[in-house]
């Protein structure tokens, strides 16, 4: 039964790792995809632009914000990308001048490791919490039943002893 | 004792330390976070400083010259996005336009530069006539790109460059005197590592 709740948990741990990981990006092709004329250009200016944080909006990427400086950035991905630089090369034009919050999902390096850690490590800490529940608990309920046994055998090694002393009473029957 | 119970004496002890650990660890985390909900949400440090400035070429508000700022090497630039939409302009424009700023505009070590950030010439010069012109030039960033390039959040926002052609220093939102000579102070005793591309 222990197992099966360990089991359980880490199931549940890896399927809230996936979801964020692989479902997210997922919903978003699911979304966009009902862009049916979207042209090869206009394919990779998303993918850029949907990589990058609206300067004004914050909360929303460029390629989702419709205020004038994510407009503004939408052309300036566009000129980049067919003058022939790489999804990388534009990244790195407004992360060096924006910074690191430019980037929707900010690199796992120098203290943003914690953004990265911090959800893993929460759940860890909850998996730790609950394996020590049930690991005392299966101890207490060990040492109960072997109280318990250990009263039945005293009881049961009386009644069955070989050598023990004949009841009085059935000599007197 | 029997061993069942020494059993679970021992993993008590041995959860102990670990224990003891993630809770420091979980503490540690909300306090850095604490910390940063406690910020000033407007201070975004920019990549920027201690960067050679780009050497923007941009055409003057009001007449056909052109503003370059590697004409100003040599001096402090205080450069000053605005735009006549932005309400918080209107909040640093006595500022801007007071005496305190005319004597220092006078200075020869010291260049002022308004950037009108997406505007449209008239409003422009409509918002100037109305609330007073600056003791200095403005050059014009029609498409925004210029404020782009210096990774400007919003309006207003001003750049400190020094006499390299390297940006010391960066205030967002409306200035205020104490702000603006702190800031060329800071702007005229830096020294960098980098030079201005040419």
């Amino acid at each position: 039964m222990n197992k099966r709740w360990l089991f359980f948990l880490i199931f549940m741990l890896l399927f809230a790792a996936l979801t964020s990981r692989v479902a997210a990006p997922l919903l978003a092709e699911t979304k966009v995809g009902a862009i049916k004329s979207e042209t090869a250009l206009e394919k990779r200016v998303r993918v850029v632009a949907s990589k990058l944080r609206c300067p004004v909006c914050q909360g929303e990427s460029v390629y989702d914000s419709h205020a004038d400086v994510a407009v503004e950035m939408k052309k300036l991905i566009a000129e980049r990308l067919t003058k022939g630089e790489s999804e990388a090369d534009i990244l790195g034009y407004f992360q060096a001048r924006y910074g690191n919050f430019i980037l929707m999902e900010p690199p796992a390096q120098g203290v943003h490791w914690v953004i990265w850690v911090f959800p893993a490590f929460l759940g860890l800490v909850g998996f730790l919490f609950v394996y020590q529940f049930i690991t005392q608990t299966r101890d207490q309920s060990k040492l109960a039943q072997q109280t318990i046994d250990g009263e039945t055998i005293d009881e049961s090694g009386a009644e069955s002893d070989p050598n023990a002393a004949p009841d009085v009473r059935e000599l007197s029957l | 004792m029997s061993d069942v119970e020494m059993e679970t004496t021992a993993a008590r002890k041995h959860v102990a330390w670990w224990q003891f650990g993630l809770i420091g660890l979980m503490i540690m985390m909300f306090v850095m976070f604490a910390a940063g909900l406690g910020r000033d949400s407007k201070f975004l440090p920019s990549p920027l400083i201690g960067k050679p400035a780009f050497n923007f070429d941009i055409p003057k508000l009001g007449s056909g010259e052109r503003i370059r700022l590697r004409d100003y090497r040599g001096k402090v630039v205080v450069m000053n996005f605005w735009a006549s939409w932005c309400v918080s302009c209107r909040d640093e424009h006595p500022v801007l336009t007071g005496d305190e700023v005319k004597k220092m505009a006078a200075l020869p070590n010291v260049q002022f530069l308004g950037i009108n950030h997406k505007d449209t010439a008239a409003n422009a010069t409509g918002f100037l006539q109305k609330m007073g012109t600056f003791p200095y030039p403005s050059g014009v960033d029609g498409d925004g790109r210029l404020a782009l390039e210096f990774g400007v959040y919003g309006m207003p926002e001003t750049f400190f460059i020094n006499q390299e052609g390297v940006i010391a220093a960066k205030h967002i939102g409306a200035l205020n005197l104490d702000i603006l000579m702190e800031k060329i102070k800071v702007a005229a005793q830096y020294k960098a590592k980098g030079k201005s591309d040419e």
